[in-house]
């Protein structure tokens, strides 16, 4: 609106530049000249002047160094809002697991990666976390396997005690993981950026499979156990020695890495217990909708909730393998029909359907 | 560091990309008035501390979901009252008492007294000011919202969850209000106008 055609205070008092040049003495619309022009509006004017003066401007509430604190603190607060266990009453908490794309539910803030300086190419030190990128880390101090969903799509379960601890978003070309204890895990397949998974002494490289690390500091071995795909698995060494060994599993196939002596053992007679993840079949045919999600419940430490009535007659023939868990939840629930969905909080899974085919 | 004088959906669009410079950004922007207008909801400085923070935290945590507002200024605003108001109310039942006040908009305009440089003026906005602080509460807010935060009058309904006729409505009713009292005085003034420019 032209400012000739003003008629009340307000209107003045709505008018950025006239606000400027009251607040700040800046008179970039030429508002002396013009009220010198339109004397019949220097009353309204001059009203509104007083009123700007009386209202006053925004005073900042924060010094620059009060404000950067608040900053630390909220980053701080953020990291642990997203490391803690979260009730599953909390209401919209699936939207926060959607969002940050983060399913580890231990506790801590496990910062302190321990990690042998020094490695050959092939096996290079991660690339420091760039300012912009903070690495997320996980302790399990409960006493049940956490799940971890990771950005890529691959699942982790880890196991009470260990600890991991991954980038907020892997690179372009490789996807680092650390590990203490004993964790599986699922790998989303991607040949152009090979998972490695680091502890202190080996590192283990994937492409897309499943397998079991137990690495605990406290055990004279490490252990990696395959359950489907091709693993290697090298030690780490300091720059300039001879080159790393590199031992090739295959399904099934596990080896030990004694750390006193620095030599891979494949454990031949060695029973490794196996965790129910490993032992369960994922092979259905014409199972009942129930038992698949019983079976992923007990095999992920997860629960699912589904609609039972709705289900109760819904059967599926299905076969399921390496798959992460997010992976095999999207197949089972597009196999029951196009009406059906999930979605996580935290390690509760809910299954939304409307029946099935 | 990202450009402080990138458009607010910028930043945002940036911190949708998990850009934390971007994130720093709108931080440092915001963070000082956000504190302002969370003082002058609650006695509790610290709870207001608290809000803020939580405000920003729920932006990183949701970044992936949340859209990009009309105005992130007006979203931010709306976060922080709407959170210690929920404090406050989760408090009183906690505590089983109501504090008379409490979660109701406390703040006080202070005049521009850098920009006055003459009595006659300093006489007149000072009268003006008294009457403003003595406006109603939601008076108030609608006022500070619309001149201290440049919010627009949807953005205030929005806020404080009144249709937009209520709103305006605020805001006229506290300016005619003062005009009403105050505006005997000023048949003389406005021959001085151009003495002063």
């Amino acid at each position: 609106m032209q400012r000739e055609s003003y008629t009340t205070v307000t209107q003045f008092c709505d008018d950025a530049l006239f606000r400027d040049w009251v607040i700040t003495g800046r008179d970039h619309a030429g508002w002396v000249q013009w009220l010198e022009a339109n004397a019949d509006k220097q009353r309204l004017a001059q009203e509104a002047r007083y009123l700007i003066l009386a209202i006053g401007s925004e005073a900042p509430g924060a010094s620059a160094g009060e404000t950067d604190q608040a900053l630390e603190e909220t980053w701080w607060r953020i990291h642990e809002q997203e490391h803690r266990v979260r009730p599953l009453a909390l209401a919209n908490w699936w939207r926060v697991a959607a969002a940050v794309l983060l399913f580890a539910l231990g506790l801590g803030w496990y910062a302190s990666r321990r990690y042998s300086p020094g490695t050959d190419v092939s096996v290079s030190r991660p690339s420091a976390a760039s300012p912009g990128s903070r690495d997320i880390g996980i302790y399990n101090d409960s006493r049940v396997p956490r799940l971890v969903n990771l950005e890529d799509g691959s699942t982790i379960i880890l196991q009470p005690g260990g600890k991991l601890s991954y980038p907020r978003k892997f690179a372009a070309q490789k996807r680092e993981v650390h590990l203490s204890g004993e964790a599986f895990f699922e790998v989303s397949k991607n040949r152009q950026r090979p998972f490695l998974v680091y502890t202190n002494d080996i590192v283990t490289e994937v492409v897309g499979t499943s397998f079991r690390i137990k690495a605990a500091d406290d055990q004279p071995e490490v252990e990696v156990f395959v359950k489907t795909g091709e693993v290697h698995v090298r030690q780490i060494q300091p720059k300039g020695s001879k080159a790393a060994e590199n031992v090739v599993l295959l399904p099934n196939q596990s080896v030990s890495y004694v750390k006193s002596s620095n030599l891979f053992e494949k454990p031949e007679n060695k029973d490794i217990p196996k965790r129910a993840i490993e032992y369960l079949n994922f092979d259905f045919s014409d199972a009942p909708v129930g038992t698949i999600f019983s079976t992923l419940e007990s095999a992920y430490g997860v629960t699912i909730d589904y609609p039972h009535d709705v289900l109760r007659d819904c059967y599926l023939s299905t076969s399921l393998s390496d798959e992460p868990l997010l992976s095999k939840l999207k197949i089972v629930c597009e196999s029951i029909s196009s009406g059906t969905q999930f979605r996580m909080e935290g390690n509760h899974v809910i299954v939304e359907s409307t029946g099935c085919n | 560091m990202s450009d402080s004088t990138l458009p607010d959906s910028q930043l945002w669009c940036l911190i949708k990309d998990d850009d934390q410079a971007a994130y720093t950004t709108l931080f440092r922007k915001y963070y000082p008035a956000l504190l302002g207008y969370g003082k002058s909801l609650t006695d509790h400085h610290g709870l207001a501390g608290d809000c803020v923070q939580e405000t920003f935290m729920e932006i990183w945590l949701y970044r992936r979901n949340l859209a990009v507002p009309d105005s992130v200024r007006a979203y931010l605003l709306a976060g922080v009252r709407r959170r210690i108001a929920r404090r406050l109310e989760r408090d009183r039942i906690f505590r089983h008492s109501r504090d008379i006040g409490e979660g109701e908009f406390s703040f006080q305009f202070t005049p521009l007294d850098e920009m006055i440089s003459d009595e006659e003026t300093r006489r007149q906005v000072q009268q003006l000011n008294t009457l403003l602080n003595q406006l109603p509460a939601r008076q108030r807010e609608a006022l500070y919202l619309r001149y201290h935060q440049q919010l627009d009058i949807d953005e205030i309904a929005r806020l404080m969850q009144i249709n937009p006729q209520s709103a305006s409505n605020l805001l006229h009713r506290g300016i005619k209000h003062i005009r009403e009292v105050w505006v005997g005085e000023m048949h003389t003034l406005a021959l001085l106008l151009c003495v002063y420019f």
